[in-house]
């Protein structure tokens, strides 16, 4: 019984994943392809309302929504979906594991975390794990939707506390004397540093773009960018280091 | 002092070389012409009233004592006695005559400007006066002036006649020699007498005390710093000076004989404690080590106590060792030292060098003068100068110490300063480090405090409302109402955690924070946020507090236009206050453009909540509504109250 179900599940996916596939291919030829999405949240009624609120969103096909970190693996074994939106608080584990996997097996898919209040470090925890996003679990699904076809579009969005709280980590470290030279190489592009005191500072994407002399539409592309100068792997371990070593220097 | 301070400063590289030539020439050619002064200057001679007598019969004697002289000549007078050989020496017999004043003169003198050698004199028979008879080997000046009172009688109108009988002073080796012999009233000749004795005697004796000054000194300074053998070596060869000098404070035959032995040697020691002294001050290696230096001086010093103890047998080879040994040894030494010098001075253009030269060089001359004194090539001169060179030597050399001392001193203040100054910078940036450090401390505390409570409503009391807002949702119908309270609960939620996050006094941080919670909820109204952010200054004493206060207010403001107005677009313009506002630092205005007649409404307590939360930040808050819409103007101050009120 549970063998069959089992096999019933894996076959639905793989379907689903044909049928996504099949969507994306079709999508090439129109206007507007869909956006597959995975959901992860463990609590039944916000993941049920989540997911009808996205199922409605246009140009959204929710491909899976799931409650533990198991099952979400279970998803990523067939799945390669445009968009995971995932908790970070999972009753077998921690959102965070599920991202750095689904970094590693699905390098396309983008990631947004939804938590409910977001402070820093769990933010940065995520995107350091390699999250492009995050949104506020508020259940207005009107944001919700227009934040995940921006991730889907490369852009990224970041409130002006995780920006500040990047700057603190990269910028303001005035005499650190005693820190080596190789690590004190900018991690951040002067445009990067610019819009991140600009979003930090409480403006609009469109004065940072007027006063960068850049398009609005590229600010978001920007905070993706820095994103992922966050992000952490093999690659870019020494990059994390020197942001974890500045961040034991904190001063303001 | 103030020659040698001159010199020194000018061998700093950044003074001109020309005036620092200028200078050494000018001191060279000085002593030179003092040099010159020792051997053909000359002292003035008594004044009127004196009777000169230049002529005298001259008789040679065996002895001072002998009964009558062998035969009798004429000689003028000064007058040089050698002896006939080497080993005798002069004694003779001169026989003088002057016209006697009348019986009513008053004191009556003799004066011989110069004489050395004993001298006994006789006038018209009577035994007026024997000058002291020192024994002593010691050579050094014995030249000096003499003055004897002539009493009347013997003293007598008419003719008198003077009788001197001479003889050597026993030890010595200088020739015996009177001078010209001036009889006369004693006021007329005592002047010159005491110009003559005050040069002869008093000075050198000045000499000797100004030595022992300065070696006890030098003595002193070189107990408080051991390591600096030069202090002592010149200390060492000032006190040899002294003992040499104590001579001149001897009576006759008052003198043990031990001292004058130990007088006399003297200057051999000095000699060799010269050249290691002079190659340290002009910081070059000596060429002869001090083992070696006083290795001789020991010898003659043990022939001579060997003397003391075998006069008789040993008496001959006492002049052998001294022309053989010590006299070349004494001047070698003086002369590797002047060399010592004259190489760093002429080659190394070292200061202190060129200033010692100069003292070596008026060694040299009064050297010179003194051995043509010495074998009578010099007639108008009498007297031993050599004696001074030493403590002139000692004096420039205790010069260019205490002018390095007085550097070493200013340098060391200068050092003091330097490290006063650093340390106060250390230990200023230390306390500053120590405040960073604890200001840091708190911050992180107040921060992971932040932190755990963001933590604690996330997971419970947000968690929860966004359940219930979803379960609603979901059900639909009745329950929206349930929703839209949970809704605004959890919006509050959200404004409460915003208001704590640490900003400084960033008002524009702060505000920028309550954009992100007021966005979303507009747009899900489907009303677009004009949000106006322009730099804004910094708010003094900015806290949690008073930004919950400012976030409600707004939030209340925002609420009503989005309610009431019926705009579809609410602006947030944010501008800081221009200059001439004193009291007002930024300036906030939510503005719709909807129906207007914002009113405070009976029941309601919207506008008296503002008004209120307002108050408490000190700010203040003006509605303007009419046809155009309503605007609600917040004007902050520069500095926010302490403590808001609740």
């Amino acid at each position: 019984m549970a063998r069959g179900f089992k096999r019933r599940y894996c076959f639905g996916h793989a379907l689903l994943h044909a049928i996504n596939g099949l969507a994306v291919k079709l999508g090439e030829n129109t206007s507007a392809p869909l956006i597959s999405i995975v959901l992860v949240e463990d609590d039944p009624p916000t993941r049920d309302f989540l997911a009808a609120s996205l199922a409605a969103g246009e140009g959204m096909a929710l491909a899976a929504a799931v409650g533990t970190l198991d099952e979400a693996r279970g998803v990523f074994a067939h799945l390669h979906p445009s968009v995971l939106i995932t908790d970070l608080k999972l009753p077998d584990g921690h959102g965070t594991e599920l991202i750095r996997e689904v970094r590693r097996l699905s390098p396309a898919t983008e990631i947004m975390v939804i938590s409910v209040l977001g402070d820093e470090t769990t933010v940065m925890d995520a995107l350091r794990a390699g999250a492009s996003g995050y949104i506020l679990k508020d259940a207005r699904p009107v944001n919700l939707i227009a934040a995940v076809r921006d991730l889907a579009e490369g852009r990224s969005p970041i409130s002006a506390a995780i920006a500040r709280h990047i700057i603190r980590q990269v910028h303001e470290e005035p005499d650190v004397a005693a820190k080596p030279p190789e690590r004190t190489k900018p991690l951040l592009t002067p445009r990067e540093m610019d819009i991140l005191w600009g979003i930090a500072k409480g403006f609009t994407y469109n004065d940072i773009a007027d006063r960068l002399g850049i398009s609005r539409q590229t600010v978001p592309s920007y905070i993706k960018s820095i994103y992922r100068k966050l992000e952490v792997n093999s690659r870019s371990e020494a990059v994390f280091t020197a942001v974890e070593m500045k961040l034991i220097k904190l001063s303001e | 002092m103030s020659v040698i301070g001159g010199i020194l400063q000018a061998a700093a590289p950044f003074r001109p070389r020309l005036s620092r030539r200028v200078g050494l020439t000018l001191y060279y050619g000085a002593i030179v012409g003092v040099g010159l002064l020792t051997i053909f200057g000359k002292l003035s001679s008594p004044g009127e009233g004196a009777l000169k007598i230049d002529r005298a019969e001259y008789g040679r004697l065996t002895d001072i004592d002998a009964p009558a002289p062998l035969g009798w000549d004429r000689v003028d007078l000064p007058h040089r006695c050698l002896g006939a050989s080497s080993a005798t020496r002069c004694a003779a017999l001169f026989r003088l005559s002057f016209e006697g004043p009348g019986a009513d003169a008053g004191p009556w003198a003799l004066y011989m400007p110069i004489y050395s050698g004993r001298l006994r004199i006789r006038l018209n028979g009577t035994y007026l006066a024997d000058t002291r008879d020192i024994r002593t080997s010691v050579v050094l000046n014995q030249a000096e002036p003499l003055l004897v009172a002539l009493p009347q009688p013997p003293l007598r109108d008419g003719n008198n006649d003077l009788e001197i009988r001479v003889g050597a002073r026993t030890g010595t080796r200088l020739a015996t020699f009177i001078d010209q012999v001036y009889v006369g009233p004693a006021p007329a000749l005592r002047p010159s007498y005491e110009r003559r004795y005050g040069l002869l005697k008093t000075l050198p004796r000045l000499f000797v005390a100004w030595q022992a000054a300065l070696g006890l000194a030098l003595l002193i300074v070189w107990f408080g710093r051991r390591q600096e053998w030069m202090y002592l070596t010149l200390s060492g060869i000032l006190c040899l000076g002294v003992l040499h000098g104590l001579t001149e404070f001897l009576s006759a035959g008052a003198a043990p004989t031990g001292l004058l032995i130990a007088a006399n040697l003297t200057a051999v020691w000095q000699a060799s404690l010269m050249p290691g002294l002079v190659a340290e001050l002009v910081e070059r290696r000596s060429p002869l080590s001090l083992k070696w230096a006083v290795s001789l001086p020991a010898v003659v010093t043990a022939v001579f106590v060997l003397r003391l103890a075998y006069p008789v047998a040993l008496q001959p080879w006492f002049p052998v060792v001294w022309a053989a040994a010590a006299l070349p040894w004494t001047t070698g030494l003086e002369l590797l030292a002047m060399w010592i010098v004259g190489d760093a001075a002429f080659r190394r253009n070292d200061a202190a060098a060129q200033i010692l030269f100069g003292g070596f060089l008026m060694t040299a001359i009064v050297a010179a003068r003194d051995l043509l004194v010495f074998f009578g090539l010099l007639p108008s001169q009498q007297v031993i100068l050599t004696q001074f060179t030493f403590p002139l030597l000692m004096t420039i050399v205790s010069a260019i110490l205490m002018w390095r001392f007085a550097i070493a001193l200013n340098e060391v203040s200068r050092f003091n300063q330097v490290l006063r100054q650093e340390v106060a910078a250390v230990e200023s940036a230390l306390r500053a480090s120590f405040a960073r450090e604890q200001a840091q401390i708190r911050t992180a505390a107040l921060e992971n405090e932040r932190l755990r409570l963001t933590r604690d409503l996330h997971d419970g009391l947000a968690g929860q409302l966004v359940s219930i807002v979803a379960q609603c949702e979901l059900q639909g119908g009745r329950f929206l109402g349930v929703s839209d309270a949970a809704r605004r609960a959890l919006d509050d939620l959200r404004l409460v955690v915003a208001s704590l996050d640490d900003v400084g006094n960033d008002l524009a941080m702060m505000l920028a924070k309550f954009r992100e919670r007021i966005e979303p909820q507009l747009h899900d109204q489907q009303i677009e946020l004009d949000w106006q952010m322009t730099p804004l200054p910094d708010v003094e004493g900015l806290r949690s507090e008073h930004a919950l206060a400012l976030f409600r207010v707004l939030q209340e403001a925002v609420t009503n236009a989005a309610r009431h107005s019926g705009s579809r677009r609410i602006t947030i313009a944010m501008t800081a206050a221009s200059e001439d506002q004193l009291e007002v630092a930024v300036q906030i205005v939510v503005a719709d453009n909807g129906r207007g007649g914002a009113a405070p409404r009976p029941g309601g307590n919207g506008f008296a909540n503002m008004q209120r939360r307002a108050h408490s930040l000190g700010a203040g808050l003006a509605i303007e509504s009419g046809a155009a819409g309503t605007r609600i103007v917040i004007r902050l101050p520069r500095a926010l109250p302490p403590v808001p009120a609740p």
